[in-house]
């Protein structure tokens, strides 16, 4: 293993200098069965101080559930180009830098072996997401919402693709995906609205998750009877902002 | 939308349900509801039982024209953000208003469509010298002859150009002056 690690320094300290962007290259990196770094992430399960589960395997809970791998890659893709995200990431690395450092032998001497917060980084996003905590995962899926519904987009960025933060991922992540998906609910037109109104109506759990509701309750042709608004108001128990246009 | 209000405004539900809520903004073609067209019944107090609610916004189109008096009832306390749109021609009555009802506003954005200056002006002299309201911020969401108004002195009041989000469905092209 320390030979393994010895050998592939050199690819680990090329990653490392990688800009934020470029980790859908080092993800792929790291995946790649044929490279020895994923016994570097398990060296990284034996750090007794790691406030995170380092492990690539999922949660006993999503081993029985069905995987949209490609789904999942998509996302992380998506996360990968979330400006606020970014800061997110980087409390992260710099968090797990000051905690992170794994004794192992490299030719023959003990060293430190001082783990790249951005490989850490990488590795949280493309392969250990499904076993953060779920406050971090519930804020990673609302700024990762929030960047590619954004009223204002940088221009420079590459164009979001909504069906990313739609779309479902895996059934362990769903519960995070809906939770963002109704936290802010504006900007609906008619039908959406419509639409909404019945969502929330027939499933109370999924008015939970809506903190911002802007209602077009103004708009002509939109005939809710009173119990069907009183249903729906009932129902948002969360909700913190009402704009009712 | 006059169902949602009824709701809303109705004291059982109030007491009993969005306790979360912080901010409502509502706007709509008649505010009579709102304002209450019953004098037994205080609608706008009804707010009160909504326990987290410190951000208050309203936009009726017929305000301006309205000739009975604001109804007096419970002081919203809580509120420290408020947003009127469309005031009334009359200055006193929008002074009373925003001193009764919301003693602790500090907040306060007031969109004049169909006020002209002579009519704000008594209202921001009142508000100015008003010892009840402790007023930090002022926004004017107004015509472009209010534009003049940015240099002149109300006690503690002055503005400065800024840009607010459009509050209700019919935007219009408008300048702003803020505190």
């Amino acid at each position: 293993m320390c030979e393994s690690i010895g050998s592939k320094w050199g690819c680990l300290e090329e990653i490392a200098r990688l800009p934020l962007r470029s980790f859908s290259n080092a993800s792929t990196f790291l995946r790649n069965p044929t490279r020895s770094s994923c016994t570097a992430q398990t060296s990284l399960q034996t750090a007794s101080t790691a406030p995170i589960d380092f492990s690539t395997s999922p949660p006993s809970t999503s081993s029985k559930s069905p995987r949209n791998s490609s789904g999942l890659e998509k996302f992380t893709r998506a996360l990968l180009f979330s400006p606020s995200l970014s800061l997110l990431l980087l409390e992260l690395k710099q968090a797990i830098s000051s905690f992170h450092t794994v004794p192992l032998t490299r030719n023959g001497k003990l060293t430190r072996l001082v783990i790249c917060p951005l490989l850490l980084t990488s590795c949280l996003i493309s392969q250990s997401l499904l076993s953060l905590p779920p406050e971090l995962l519930s804020d990673i899926f609302h700024l990762a919402h929030r960047d590619t519904f954004e009223d204002d987009p940088d221009p420079e960025e590459p164009e979001h693709d909504t069906s990313l933060t739609r779309d479902p991922i895996c059934r362990t992540l769903l519960f995070f995906q809906r939770e963002a998906l109704f936290r802010e609910v504006t900007g609906l037109s008619l039908d959406q609205f419509k639409l909404f109104v019945r969502t929330i109506v027939d499933n109370s759990q999924l008015g939970e998750f809506v903190r911002v509701l802007a209602a077009p309750w103004n708009v002509a042709g939109l005939k809710n009877s009173k119990e069907e608004t009183k249903a729906l108001l009932t129902n948002l128990s969360h909700v913190e902002t009402l704009r009712i246009t | 939308m006059k169902h949602a209000i009824e709701i809303l405004l109705d004291k059982e539900f109030a007491s009993t349900h969005l306790s979360n809520l912080r901010q409502l903004r509502i706007a709509e073609e008649r505010g009579n509801e709102l304002y209450g067209q019953s004098e037994e019944e205080d609608q706008l107090g009804m707010l009160t039982l909504y326990p987290n609610l410190v951000s208050l916004a309203f936009k009726f189109s017929n305000l301006a024209y309205m000739t009975k008096p604001f109804p007096t009832g419970q002081s919203l306390t809580r509120i420290k953000e408020l947003n009127l749109g469309n005031l009334r021609h009359l200055p006193e009555e929008n002074a009373a208003f925003v001193s009764n009802r919301f003693p602790n506003v500090r907040t306060l954005t007031l969109d004049s469509l169909g006020v002209g200056r002579s009519h704000l002006k008594p209202l921001l002299e009142r508000l100015a010298s008003s010892p009840t309201v402790a007023i930090e911020s002022l926004t004017l969401i107004s015509t472009a002859e209010f534009i003049g108004m940015r240099h002149e002195n109300f006690g503690r009041l002055s503005f400065t150009f800024a840009e607010e989000a459009h509050l209700g469905p019919s935007p219009r092209g408008k300048d702003r002056l803020e505190r």
